[in-house]
């Protein structure tokens, strides 16, 4: 993925990562309807990796890692590997393949009828992409509307899985459950 | 002098007002740029703080690229009111969004906003990394306009304060000018008389500038005015000298200079003579002045003047040496019988030198041992029996030999001197001599001139009641010459009056009405006379039968060497002197066996 850097950038590097991954959203927010499926797909990575950074696991301790259990599947699944190896914080991403995977921090789907809540380790952030009903299970929902990537953040759901969100983050969303 | 002063002064003002309004304006700049740097660090710190908390919650819109969010954020800004603009920026400087919303666009980052303007940035941070930036420009125009505001109170405050102060220093200055003025006038002007003091005059003579022509110096003294002094008071004597000051600067022609040297006293310095002769007249001309009489403390008085003149560059190389001069020749006129002009002549300066070296000869007389006392009788003008004794001072020179006393004895002053009347340790001293001879106060008698008398007339009577109380005899030297009057007398604690020998030569002759008239003044007073200078059988029996107690003189004996006074004189009368006076004469005698005997 062009916009995330692997090597491991300094912090001005990394801040300069993110501004490009912000300038691709703002390219995706204004683009014509006819959006690539790749460059749809990288905005969405980009949101999922923004709105990890305003999520907060609860929890004593954190691992040095950020896991991302993508299941998604597509061009996303293929964006999404882009983000291994970046940071959050003092957190380094990794990203896996599977979604039902004991420890994954962050799980992102696609609606999957096979999501056992059981099997997932909390705490942990539940996104997924295109999904209609609430499951009770997932916090954020990114949705295409027009030509952009909006999300709906059901707080309710992260909080059962251990998550909160920043409030810059919920006044963002388009629609808090 | 005043338009030196009033000169001096406003200058003085003009540079203190300077000083004033410097010191307001660099009070009033050091005031303005404390308050400025203040205002702008509010201002600085009120933006900052905007732009961490714009920063701070536009972290997530920036990294979603939420414009509407984004502006809505910054929007928040409004709330500051000096904020000019602000901006949000990505991590690549590129504009967001802007505040206000009309320059909102997608432009070029600016730098600096000019001078009326200061940026103040944060940084956008997510998770520990710059997502972006807060700009915000500050409008200083704000701080400029409160700034302007407190400068014009504080320059209509010292304005206001300069304008009060301004005549508060006039007035002081007016105050501490006319303190120098009277400064001034009281340095260089006499207060009684109005005229230039001593000061002006040493000033004016010892003043180096070019005299071209020739100058003459009068110094004038007022004759007997001690009396005047005495008789009227001093307010009658301040009077007259007053009204002798406005005779003589009355009379001089322009240019010539008038002073009051002090006491009775006075000096003028003549710029238009041509000669001494012409000074001469000139100074005729001053004394003229006294021929009418003044009148003072309602009375008529006849005053008269001696003057001195000494002419530049005739008698003196430097201009300051006339002062000596013309005081020798003023005192030259005094003996001359007063009420005349003397013109300074070299020999009188001669004498003023032979007086120094006569000085300084005593003094060494006194360490060699040349001075010794000669006693000569005293004796009843009637029994011729002996009275008592007068010591009498001879000094014989190792190389002039016998030096006469009329040449000495002025210069040493042997009786009770003025300068002794104001010697607190006179008595001491005396007590202490006669402890040390055993020898009582009542056998010793002092005597004092009557012209001391006439000097330090206070001084010299508190001294004699002393002396007196300690059971001392008095009496009066010289009587006769000094203008004592009867009033007078009375008031003075003696017991003897010595009629002077002048009056005693003068008998027979006019020296008789005198004489008669002193003893029957003596006798309403109770007062032992003594008449001295009795030469001649003939002026002994006029004296015996006036009713004179004592006499001394050659008629009797001549001043004797102790040794021979004692044997001619003690050895028949021992029984008549007091056995302490007849020891204390042997006691010198036997101490100064090497004196030969001198006769006055």
């Amino acid at each position: 993925m062009a916009l995330l850097n692997r090597s491991r950038p300094g912090w001005k590097q990394r801040a300069r990562v993110g501004a490009r991954l912000t300038v691709v959203m703002a390219l995706a927010a204004t683009a014509p309807c006819a959006l690539a499926q790749v460059d749809e797909s990288r905005v969405k990575a980009a949101f999922v990796y923004n709105i990890v950074a305003f999520a907060s696991w609860s929890g004593p301790k954190t691992s040095a890692n950020l896991e991302i259990c993508t299941g998604a599947g597509g061009a996303l699944d293929h964006e999404m590997d882009a983000l291994a190896g970046r940071s959050i914080g003092q957190r380094r991403i990794s990203v896996r393949r599977g979604i039902n995977t004991v420890h994954c921090d962050v799980v992102l789907h696609a609606g999957a009828d096979d999501l056992d809540p059981a099997g997932l380790a909390q705490p942990v952030l539940v996104i997924c992409d295109g999904c209609r009903p609430r499951d009770g299970l997932t916090a954020v929902v990114l949705v295409r509307e027009g030509n952009r990537i909006r999300f709906d953040v059901d707080p309710e759901a992260a909080a059962r899985s251990g998550v909160s969100f920043s409030s810059q983050l919920l006044r963002l969303a388009r629609r808090v459950m | 002098m005043s338009e030196r002063l009033l000169g001096s002064a406003n200058s003085s003002l003009r540079a203190n007002a300077a000083g004033v309004a410097l010191a307001l304006l660099f009070a009033g700049g050091v005031l303005m740029l404390l308050q400025y740097l203040s205002l702008r660090g509010e201002a600085m710190a009120d933006a900052r703080a905007q732009a961490q908390i714009v920063a701070s919650s536009s972290a997530a819109a920036v990294m979603f690229r939420d414009a509407e969010a984004i502006a809505e954020t910054l929007g928040s800004i409004a709330s500051l009111d000096s904020v000019h603009s602000a901006s949000i920026r990505d991590g690549d400087g590129r504009v967001l969004a802007r505040y206000p919303a009309a320059v909102a666009g997608p432009v070029k980052a600016q730098v600096g906003c000019g001078l009326g303007c200061e940026t103040v940035s944060a940084p956008i941070m997510v998770q520990g990394q710059t997502v972006g930036a807060v700009h915000i420009e500050v409008d200083m125009g704000r701080v400029h306009r409160r700034l302007l505001g407190l400068a014009g109170a504080f320059l209509v405050a010292a304005l206001v304060g300069f304008a009060l102060t301004v005549p508060l220093m006039k007035r002081m200055r007016a105050r501490v000018r006319a303190a120098e003025a009277r400064l001034d006038y009281l340095a260089h002007f006499d207060p009684v008389t109005g005229m230039q003091n001593r000061n002006a005059f040493n000033a004016y003579i010892g003043m180096p500038f070019e005299r071209g022509h020739r100058q003459a110096l009068m110094q004038l003294d007022i004759d007997r005015f001690k009396e005047v002094n005495d008789t009227l008071g001093h307010f009658a004597g301040d009077e007259l000298l007053r009204l002798v000051a406005d005779r003589i600067a009355s009379s001089l022609p322009p240019g010539d200079e008038l002073f009051r040297l002090g006491g009775d006293e006075f000096a003028v310095v003549m710029t238009t003579v041509d000669s001494a002769a012409h000074a001469r007249r000139a100074a005729e001309h001053i004394l003229e002045q006294f021929g009418a009489p003044l009148r003072v403390a309602g009375q008529q008085l006849v005053v008269t003047a001696s003057a001195g003149v000494s002419v530049w560059p005739d008698d003196v190389v430097e201009f300051h040496e006339l002062a000596g001069n013309a005081d020798a020749a003023m005192y030259e006129a005094k003996r001359g019988g007063r009420n005349r002009v003397a013109l300074f002549e070299p020999r009188l300066r001669e004498a003023q030198v032979a007086k120094l070296r006569m000085q300084a000869d005593l003094r060494l007389a006194l360490q060699r041992s040349e001075l010794c006392l000669h006693y000569q009788p005293q004796v009843d003008a009637h029994t011729g029996e002996l009275r008592g004794t007068e010591a009498l001072l001879r000094w014989t020179h190792p190389e002039l030999g016998p030096i006469s006393p009329g040449t000495f004895i002025p210069v040493a002053e042997v009786n009770v001197s003025v300068r002794q009347t104001r010697d607190e340790n006179l008595i001491t001293f005396i007590d202490s001599v006669l402890a040390e001879h055993a020898f009582p106060a009542g056998c010793l008698e002092l005597e004092i001139t009557e012209n001391v008398l006439m000097e330090e007339a206070d001084l010299a009577i508190a001294l004699l009641a002393r002396l007196r109380a300690r059971g001392l005899h008095l009496a009066i030297d010289d009587f006769g010459t000094g203008f004592s009057s009867m009033a007078y007398l009375k008031r003075l604690p003696i017991d003897k009056l010595k009629i002077d020998m002048t009056f005693v030569r003068a008998i027979p002759g006019e020296g008789e009405a005198i004489t008669t008239a002193i003893l029957a003044m003596a006798k309403q007073l109770g007062l032992t006379v003594v008449a001295e200078g009795v030469e001649t059988e003939q002026q002994h029996r006029f004296l015996a039968n006036a009713g004179c107690d004592q006499i001394q003189g050659y008629r009797m004996d001549a001043a004797l060497h102790p040794d021979v006074f004692a044997e001619r004189w003690l050895a028949a009368r021992r029984r008549r002197l007091h056995p302490a006076a007849i020891e204390l004469v042997q006691s010198i005698a036997r101490a100064l066996p090497e004196a030969g005997s001198g006769q006055k």
